[in-house]
């Protein structure tokens, strides 16, 4: 679906990110986790044709969808007008749209203008037009900033299903481990513009944390590694006896980032 | 390809606009008013400030309203997240053209039948109202393709929207339309100025056709729209397009 080949991305003097190889097939999702200024939405402007690169990108289809990091719309008219306007549709006679806005409960915000808009519900306005396109391949860069907690849970459990359904291939750029840990088939790790690791979480769990882990103080960067199934055991007397907080992990994201990024 | 919905959309973009409404709509009759009440009984003076006035239509609107609001939309990504949303650049522009137009025409349709009918003048002949419309038309043109370049390469707000204010001040100055400059023969070289002297004493023929305005329009129109290419062009290089 995605093949990419030598991109490299430049801003002025700086090399802002430079990827050798990647390729993501039909129906994967994809989590992409870095620090600020990593490289991640260069990836994504890249992909997009957004910024000037060397290499190459190929998409293979045209039906892609983007949900940007920050939402503007026009405040000239209602959220109605604009979802109407941009998805050339009415909504009292688009099933599939007044679906879609039912779904994220965005009905009672159709009469406002986007100015008047809470962060969150910004983000489930440009959702409903982005899904409402039913993109082949789409791009989420920080889709649940500003969403409560709840929010975030709810539109995540109905993204996993929207996608499941529809084969939807998602390149995902989030600060959240919990996003990916419930969405991602496989994780990109980018750190200062170069790709430090991608593969299933599970396998980099493997091969970096190793069996099993013990985070202690709900700290990832105070964890022991258990290498052997038999180890956990006795790892875990000594944590009790030392009346330590703990949480036992085959597959913590964050644990595995932090490894990586920080070379632990 | 025009889409009905994305259309009503920049129809009521600009409507949604009070700077659009107030310099396009109500600038021209309230000024010509103002400065008919004093010739009210010269025919040809009434003639010359009603096309006077009708000339700043489309300069008013484009320059000072649309300029406001598209290098606001342009600042702020909504263009590029339209374009997201599969309306490429050109087909925005498109839209955005034929939306403006239409209230340059619906705007000057108003403003005659007010200032005609409060003066008491005849109707422009069918083929100069003809004339008159192409010439709203070809101008909202070219304001728009040098408002687009403008936003295009400036990007900001504050200086296309300094610029274009500029622009329209020394415009309307060099044309004679506001204050009372001698800037010599450089104002007969706009077309505003080549408008209003050839018409004004021809509102109700029937067979005048005025081709060297058309051809100035024309010419000033071909070398905005290779610039345009260009631009549109550049920007595009090097990118995937989807």
């Amino acid at each position: 679906m995605l093949e990419i080949k030598n991109l490299s991305v430049t801003y002025g003097s700086k090399v802002a990110l430079t990827v050798p190889n990647l390729n993501i097939n039909k129906g994967e999702i994809i989590g992409v986790m870095g620090e600020s200024g990593s490289g991640k939405s260069t990836l994504v402007n890249s992909c997009l044709g957004l910024v000037r690169f060397k290499g190459q990108v190929t998409l293979e289809t045209d039906n892609v969808g983007v949900l940007m990091q920050e939402q503007h719309y026009v405040d000239t008219m209602t959220n109605q007008k604009i979802i109407e306007g941009l998805l050339n549709t009415r909504i009292k006679r688009d099933d599939k749209l007044a679906e879609l806005i039912n779904f994220f409960d965005f009905g009672s915000q159709l009469s406002l203008h986007f100015k008047n808009l809470s962060g969150g519900q910004k983000q489930r306005m440009s959702l409903i037009m982005v899904l409402y396109q039913e993109p082949e391949l789409l791009f989420l860069d920080e889709m649940t900033t500003g969403l409560d907690f709840e929010s975030r849970q709810a539109l995540i459990n109905h993204l996993k299903v929207y996608f499941k359904q529809h084969q939807t291939t998602v390149i995902m750029v989030t600060h959240y481990a919990q996003e990916i840990e419930q969405l991602a088939d496989k994780l990109l790790i980018i750190h200062d513009g170069q790709v430090m690791a991608f593969d299933k979480p599970k396998n980099l769990f493997n091969q970096y944390i190793g069996y099993s882990a013990f985070i202690v103080g709900n700290n990832a960067g105070n964890s022991i590694s258990i290498h052997q199934p038999e180890e956990e055991y006795s790892v875990a007397r000594q944590l009790i006896d030392n009346g330590d907080d703990f949480r036992r992990t085959q597959g913590d994201i964050e644990l595995v980032y932090t490894a990586i990024t920080k070379g632990q | 390809m025009i889409k009905k919905r994305k259309l009503v959309f920049e129809f009521q973009n600009l409507l949604g606009n009070m700077i659009t409404l107030f310099f396009g709509f109500m600038f021209a009759p309230m000024m010509a008013f103002v400065f008919g009440s004093s010739y009210s009984n010269v025919p040809q003076a009434l003639n010359q400030v009603y096309l006077t006035f009708f000339c700043t239509i489309p300069l008013s609107m484009v320059l000072v309203g649309f300029s406001s609001l598209f290098s606001q939309e342009v600042e702020q990504g909504f263009t590029l997240r339209a374009e997201l949303f599969g309306y490429s650049r050109m087909s925005q522009v498109i839209h955005k053209f034929i939306a403006l137009t239409g209230f340059v025409l619906l705007s000057s349709i108003i403003y005659s039948w007010i200032f005609l009918s409060h003066f008491n003048l005849l109707i422009p002949s069918q083929s100069i109202m003809i004339q008159m419309g192409i010439f709203q038309i070809l101008n909202a043109a070219i304001y728009f393709m040098v408002v687009f370049l403008l936003t295009t390469f400036l990007k900001k707000f504050s200086r296309v929207y300094g610029i274009s204010m500029i622009s329209y001040f020394v415009i309307m100055i060099v044309s004679g339309i506001m204050g009372n400059l001698n800037v010599g023969k450089l104002g007969n070289y706009l077309p505003i100025k080549l408008f209003i002297t050839d018409y004004t004493n021809r509102l109700n023929d029937t067979d005048y056709i005025s081709g060297k305005i058309g051809l100035y329009l024309f010419i000033l129109l071909g070398i905005l729209s290779v610039i345009m290419k260009v631009v549109v062009g550049n920007n595009n290089g090097n990118k995937h397009q989807y």
